[in-house]
């Protein structure tokens, strides 16, 4: 059985993102955009990132119109 | 087709799109919450067309009943090509949207454009208007007529500066609805779609299905709208027009559940299936409308794996990557979730493999360095199904160019540990051209995987018994639906094209092909390109799809599945 040595990387506890939807890809891009707005002059932050819960909105959005189309349909 | 107060749905979607846009692009709200102005496309007020906004000019207004609305979703339209117009000039485009294009100026409550919550929409009067103003001695500037239509934006950076001339969605539009006049097709109106740069940049596809459905709304917004407007103008009764919309979407991406049950799959094959239903209001009224869309070109990008329990393959990530890499493993349908989530074993480059530790679905765990860096991220999510329900683990690798701690480019062995069979893909990571984002395309590598014969030719087909990575199951994530026309990329004699892309265990994998290469040695199709005068030889499925929703136009939205479609302008007429 391999042996890990003390110094190799770990998966961190697994957690629920509290500060971003289950998203993945919308988490990455959160934190990219976050990441570029901390080093952006001032002028520019009100362009970065919105609300955390908008993709989660869209998101319920499109699947209840899904839901009452098929709904509709049978 | 799809009732009106399904769509009313979509309104947080409207809504809150504009937050990913440039500020310049988002239109002032013309009242609060509730207001009927807001920024939804139904909030359209009901009742005819104010005249002075009409969609199209006298000579482009359809004659008769004998036509179709064809409507392409891109990057940008090319708004002075000669092929778009009617026989006197007038355009034939009756409606854009440019998404991303500075919000319009005009202080007309009822000018186009005003219901929609950011970007700019142009009819086609205001295209002639546009053509007419910046043509001076019998020449028309171009630069300047796209300029002040806010098509090209040079002063709001690099991706609104139109550029190159040759322009993915140019050359898609010409492709569908270029026509000289006689032909048949020159009666057809054509409404379009240009989706935000930034959104045609993120080839993640993070949000691009949001723009999609936008897009999607709307052309089935203004067809309506288009219909009831021809109708008055020609004295006929409201409801007599149902002409069938034929939409291109020539956009994809590698990795998605490739089910059916991605958002826009499930959207698309709702709308095409409740299409023309009886009984409509004749407000409502619109004929079938079908999407047809590539099925990409990603069969030998070895981005896709079949992967048993405890079996490996080789994540090779390239150095410089100025963008993040993903990839998703998606776990069958199942009526439940499993005891214990699924999970996966990541081995760094040199190092040690390390295997996650989910206890639960929504879950992320990042794999840390000891001083805490992130070397990687991983996600659990589930999936509903149709009544079942799928694990997905995706994973993260940080870019590579050296801009945050990485454990460096190279190969990454990813292994899966569950109790049934799972599909890895690759997304996507190099952009449509244009909006170049720095990103590097990774892929797999299992040792057994032979891209070429022993002559060099590229192998287009898994062998009988293939290793993990595989060719079948590389469709564009976007094509899966059971509705939309899937089409794939042929040469001038007939030949498969090995780069056109496979659905899972399908032997050529789409319902129509068109030309996409004149030969193995001669790249591309002839296209027009942004401007006018300018040309390209286009290659890709990007450009078969148009054809086929041409050909499908001209025949009466029948085609043979063995039927072989062929580019409109012969490749001698550059």
């Amino acid at each position: 059985m391999a042996v890990t040595p003390p110094d190799a990387p770990r998966w961190s506890a697994p957690r629920r993102p509290e500060d971003a939807p289950d998203l993945p890809y919308v988490d990455h891009w959160f934190h990219a955009r976050a990441a570029r707005t901390a080093a952006a002059p001032a002028w520019r932050k009100h362009v970065e990132p919105p609300a955390a819960d908008v993709p989660r909105a869209l998101s319920d959005a499109v699947e209840q119109v899904l839901r009452d189309t098929d709904e509709a349909a049978s | 087709m799809i009732a009106r107060e399904q769509l009313e749905a979509f309104r947080p979607l409207s809504e809150n799109l504009s937050a990913f846009l440039r500020p310049d692009s988002v239109h002032p709200r013309a009242g609060g919450p509730g207001d009927p102005r807001a920024t939804h496309p139904l909030a359209y007020p009901d009742g005819p067309e104010p005249d002075p906004h009409g969609f199209l000019s006298d000579g482009a207004v359809p004659e008769d009943e004998d036509f179709r609305i064809l409507a392409v979703i891109d990057d940008v339209l090319p708004l002075t090509h000669r092929t778009l117009q009617a026989a006197d000039g007038a355009s034939r485009i009756a409606s854009v949207w440019l998404q991303g294009a500075r919000a319009a100026p005009s202080r007309d409550p009822d000018a186009p454009g005003r219901d929609l919550p950011f970007g700019r929409e142009l009819r086609g009067p205001a295209i002639d208007a546009l053509r007419h103003a910046h043509t001076h001695g019998g020449t028309l500037d171009e630069e300047a007529m796209l300029r002040a239509a806010g098509l090209v934006d040079p002063g709001r950076g690099a991706l609104h500066c139109g550029g190159r001339r040759a322009r993915h969605g140019a050359a898609v539009t010409d492709l569908l609805a270029g026509a000289e006049p006689g032909d048949p097709l020159a009666r057809c109106p054509v409404i379009g779609v240009g989706l935000a740069p930034e959104v045609v940049r993120d080839t993640l596809g993070t949000f691009a299905p949001y723009y999609i459905l936008a897009a999607t709304l709307h052309v089935l917004h203004r067809a309506r709208r288009l219909c009831r407007w021809i109708e008055a103008r020609r004295g006929w009764e409201a409801g007599r027009l149902a002409p069938p919309v034929v939409v291109n979407l020539s956009f994809g991406l590698t990795a998605g559940p490739k089910d059916g049950y991605g958002l826009v799959e499930r959207f698309q094959d709702a709308v095409a299936r409740e299409a023309d239903r009886p009984g409509a209001d004749p407000a409502d009224r619109l004929g079938p409308v079908r999407f047809i869309l590539p099925v990409g070109n990603h069969r030998l990008a070895r981005c896709r794996a079949a992967l048993r329990p405890r079996e490996t393959v080789t994540w090779r990530v390239a150095p410089g990557d100025r963008t993040p890499s993903f990839a998703e493993i998606w776990g069958p349908p199942r009526s439940a979730l499993p005891e214990r989530p699924m999970q996966v074993a990541l081995r760094l480059p040199g190092g040690a493999e390390m295997r996650t530790a989910f206890t639960a679905h929504g879950q992320r765990t990042d794999l840390e360095a000891p001083d805490g860096t992130s070397l990687a991220t991983a996600y659990l999510s589930r999936a509903s199904v149709g009544g079942t329900v799928r694990e997905t683990i995706t994973l993260a690798l940080p870019p590579t160019d050296g801009s945050v701690p990485t454990a460096g480019p190279g190969g990454h062995g990813i292994t899966l540990h569950a109790d049934a069979p799972a599909d890895l893909y690759v997304q996507r990571d190099d952009s449509v051209r244009a909006y170049a984002s720095g990103g590097r395309q990774s892929h797999l590598d299992d040792g057994a995987y032979a891209p070429t014969d022993p002559s060099g030719r590229p192998r287009a087909h898994d062998p009988g018994t293939p290793g993990p990575v595989r060719r079948s199951g590389t469709v564009n994530a976007f094509a899966c639906g059971r509705h939309q026309v899937r089409v794939g990329a042929v040469t001038e004699a007939g030949a498969e094209v090995p780069y056109s892309a496979l659905p899972e265990g399908a032997p050529d994998g789409r319902d129509h092909a068109a030309v996409a290469e004149r030969g193995v040695a001669r790249r591309g199709v002839v296209a027009r390109g942004l401007y006018a005068a300018s040309a390209e030889a286009a290659s890709g499925t990007s450009f078969a799809a148009p054809q086929v929703a041409r050909a499908l136009v001209a025949d009466g939205g029948t085609i043979g599945p063995a039927a072989l479609v062929r580019p409109w302008r012969a490749h001698r007429e550059w």
